[in-house]
């Protein structure tokens, strides 16, 4: 199995939420950044990248969540979040696979604020 | 166009691309707009060339690809005539080794500009490393954009124990 790079941004304010002890453990709350569908042809550098947002369903029971497609919306935009989730993950930053920050990459969403304040580039 | 044999036959037009004479494997590099490629990626079944029959075209590989190719041996032809023709005609040297990727042992700091040039951010992906606890909180403080590139070996889209949040 071959590691694979994403472009992630890392969220203070959920990390301080969720991980109030995230100077001792490394652990931060980073949201995953996609490529938009549209600029698959360009090169990394000059790839308009958006939050990655699916549609989910969770159970009533054991709140499991499942996840359901790809839905794009514009950074800007905040969709219902009865409907729609986005991607993601409390990583160990201190292990291996760490690298930046990338200065030839621009994302199209500014420095996350649990995701409120997305303003196209 | 009309037949020779038939002088009060009916005369057809058509198009002079109609009329290439060459089978669809000698086309030129930028392809006419002939009949086959005219319908190409279509339901409509290619419209038998006009001149086949008159012409006795059976069938283009007897016509044009003979059992016995002609000898294209040639004592001039693709040869070398100097010494730089020599030289590339000689078998290429695969014992070079290169040399091993750099170590990062720490987050560069890509902030600035012309840090860009210097340490481009391919050559950076190639041998990461563990990073301390603080190095990665003042890195992370640094950021503006709060932006990394993480490598992850699980198979990412089929993951369902995974933490997340909705706004």
């Amino acid at each position: 199995m071959r590691p694979r790079w994403y472009l992630i941004q890392i969220d203070m304010i959920s990390t301080a939420e969720l991980n109030p002890q995230w100077e001792e453990t490394g652990r931060y709350v980073c949201v995953f950044l996609a490529r938009h569908p549209t600029d698959k042809d360009k090169s990394s550098e000059f790839v308009r990248w958006w939050p990655d947002w699916y549609r989910y369903k969770a159970c009533k029971q054991s709140q499991e969540i499942s996840y359901g497609d790809h839905a794009l919306f514009r950074p800007s935009v905040i969709p219902n979040s009865g409907k729609y989730i986005q991607w993601a993950e409390e990583l160990d930053l201190t292990q291996t696979g760490l690298l930046g920050p990338p200065s030839t990459l621009k994302a199209s969403v500014p420095p996350t604020e649990h995701g409120t304040k997305f303003v196209k580039l | 166009m009309q037949k020779l044999d038939i002088p009060d036959s009916a005369i057809r037009k058509y198009k002079s691309a109609d009329l290439y004479l060459l089978p669809p494997s000698l086309f030129p590099p930028e392809p006419l707009d002939m009949m086959d490629q005219r319908y190409l990626n279509y339901k409509n079944a290619p419209i038998v060339s006009p001149l086949r029959k008159p012409l006795g075209i059976e069938m283009y590989n007897e016509m044009y690809f003979h059992s016995k190719p002609p000898n294209t041996m040639s004592t001039t032809a693709d040869l070398p005539s100097n010494t730089i023709d020599k030289i590339a005609f000689k078998v290429h040297d695969r014992s070079t080794t290169f040399a091993a990727p750099p170590n990062v042992t720490s987050i560069p700091d890509n902030t600035s500009h012309e840090s860009t040039w210097q340490t481009p951010a391919v050559e950076q992906l190639l041998e990461p490393s563990h990073v301390s606890v603080i190095d990665l909180h003042n890195t992370v403080n640094v950021s503006t954009d709060k932006l990394f590139l993480r490598s992850i070996y699980t198979s990412w889209h089929n993951a369902t124990s995974m933490v997340s949040y909705t706004n």
